[in-house]
């Protein structure tokens, strides 16, 4: 059994993105200039560390993304042997027809 | 000794091997479902791959923005390269299990489609029907016992289509039974892969939004003399921004739930591959052609805006 929501680790870019976001709301509800240039200055700051975990978990999905597409194109692989097999069946039975043909010919040949 | 019901039993064959394709072996709900998914798993894909090139270019717009406003700071430089959200890299591995996904999906389809193969196969049958008919005609001794008579011909070619046809459906049936239930859980990790990287591109487009607004209010704060007009085009400009962000999170909280619902449909397909609970394919289609006909009709409209600007 895991720990209790209130003892989990929080996902970091969701802590940060919650920071960042009270933060605009903090700007938008100060009413003079140097409040707000405070929050814009501290919210960049925050900012610059949300960006750096963005491209932290882009760059990770970038790898589980190729392991993924490795094992979905053997699948393509795969499909694509077994519509070969069914097209054989098709292919097969126009071949007997052509033998069967080539047979009864050379058969009329000597009646 | 003649056996002049010979030919009758082929007929018989035939109608007993085209009735139980028809009933048992039949893929013909398979084939519409398959179908379905593909056709709405290109949907998605395109408006993934669209929210993708969408982020990159927001960000990359950004960007440009941030060195306008910093020009004059120290080092600044024209020259220096703009830091794009997605490295062409990080977009080609997406693009390519995009693309690998979309394959998928329509191999699935080629695989339960029949009316082309049906055709070729008729064809096939009809050739080697008539072939088998007039080589017993000809005098093949062993042949003529089971073919009385050229009559037959029609009745030999249906007989080798229908139990080709049993044949076919029956492994593409097991084919696609034993694919999807392979492939579901690598499909469940993608669709939540990308559920994932949406995610992301939502937290990196609010910043690409809120940055730039907030840079032009503190613009006007600290310019309160400017020039009425000018005050307006940028109160208006943050505006245009905010109505943007709020339509672009709306998309990437819908892209989320297309490629969940992708992930449901595709459950949902192994499932009726293997013969359990036939009636939530139709469900799990319906939401998710309708998330990825929402998620086309925004991305398309974004490309023609771009278009006509």
């Amino acid at each position: 059994m895991g720990l209790p929501p209130t003892l989990q680790q929080p996902d970091p870019a969701d802590a940060y993105k919650e920071l960042y976001d009270s933060l605009d709301e903090a700007y938008w509800h100060a009413s003079d200039v140097s409040s707000k240039d405070l929050v814009h200055g501290v919210e960049t700051e925050v900012r610059q560390i949300l960006e750096a975990i963005v491209q932290q978990q882009l760059a990770t999905n970038t790898a589980a993304f190729a392991a993924l597409g490795a094992k979905i194109q053997t699948a393509n692989d795969g499909l694509k042997k077994i519509q070969a097999n069914i097209d054989k069946i098709t292919q097969n039975i126009a071949l007997a027809g052509r033998v069967l043909g080539a047979i009864t010919t050379v058969l009329s040949l000597f009646p | 000794m003649a056996a002049p019901g010979r030919g009758a039993g082929l007929a018989l064959i035939a109608a007993i091997a085209l009735s139980t394709a028809g009933c048992t072996l039949s893929l013909s709900p398979l084939a519409k479902h398959t179908a379905a998914f593909s056709a709405a798993t290109a949907t998605v894909v395109d408006g993934t791959k669209n929210a993708y090139l969408a982020a990159n270019k927001l960000h990359s717009d950004e960007e440009t923005a941030t060195a306008i406003d910093n020009y004059g700071s120290p080092d600044w430089s024209p020259y220096t390269p703009l830091k794009p959200l997605l490295t062409p890299e990080q977009l080609a591995a997406r693009t390519k299990v995009l693309d690998a996904l979309k394959a998928y999906a329509d191999g699935l389809a080629a695989l339960t489609e029949t009316k082309d193969r049906d055709k070729k196969l008729q064809n096939a049958s009809a050739s080697a029907g008539s072939n088998l008919a007039s080589l017993s005609a000809a005098g093949a001794p062993a042949l003529k016992e089971l073919f009385p008579g050229t009559a037959q011909s029609a009745d030999v070619s249906t007989a080798i289509a229908g139990l080709s046809q049993l044949l076919i459906n029956g492994r593409a049936k097991r084919a696609l039974a034993k694919t999807t239930a392979e492939m579901d859980p690598n499909i469940q990790a993608l669709c939540a892969l990308l559920a994932s990287d949406a995610k992301t591109l939502q937290t990196a487009a609010d910043m690409d939004y809120k940055g730039p607004i907030e840079d032009l209010d503190e613009f006007l704060q600290h310019h309160q003399n400017a020039d009425p007009v000018a005050r307006r085009q940028v109160v208006g400009r943050m505006i245009a921004l905010a109505q943007q962000q709020r339509l672009n999170d709306a998309m990437l909280a819908k892209l989320q739930l297309a490629v969940s619902a992708l992930g449901q449909a595709h459950k949902a397909l192994a499932d009726a591959a293997a013969g359990k609970d036939p009636e939530t394919i139709k469900q799990k289609l319906q939401e998710l052609i309708s998330l990825g006909t929402e998620l086309g009709t925004y991305y398309s409209s974004l490309t023609s805006a771009a278009g006509s600007n």
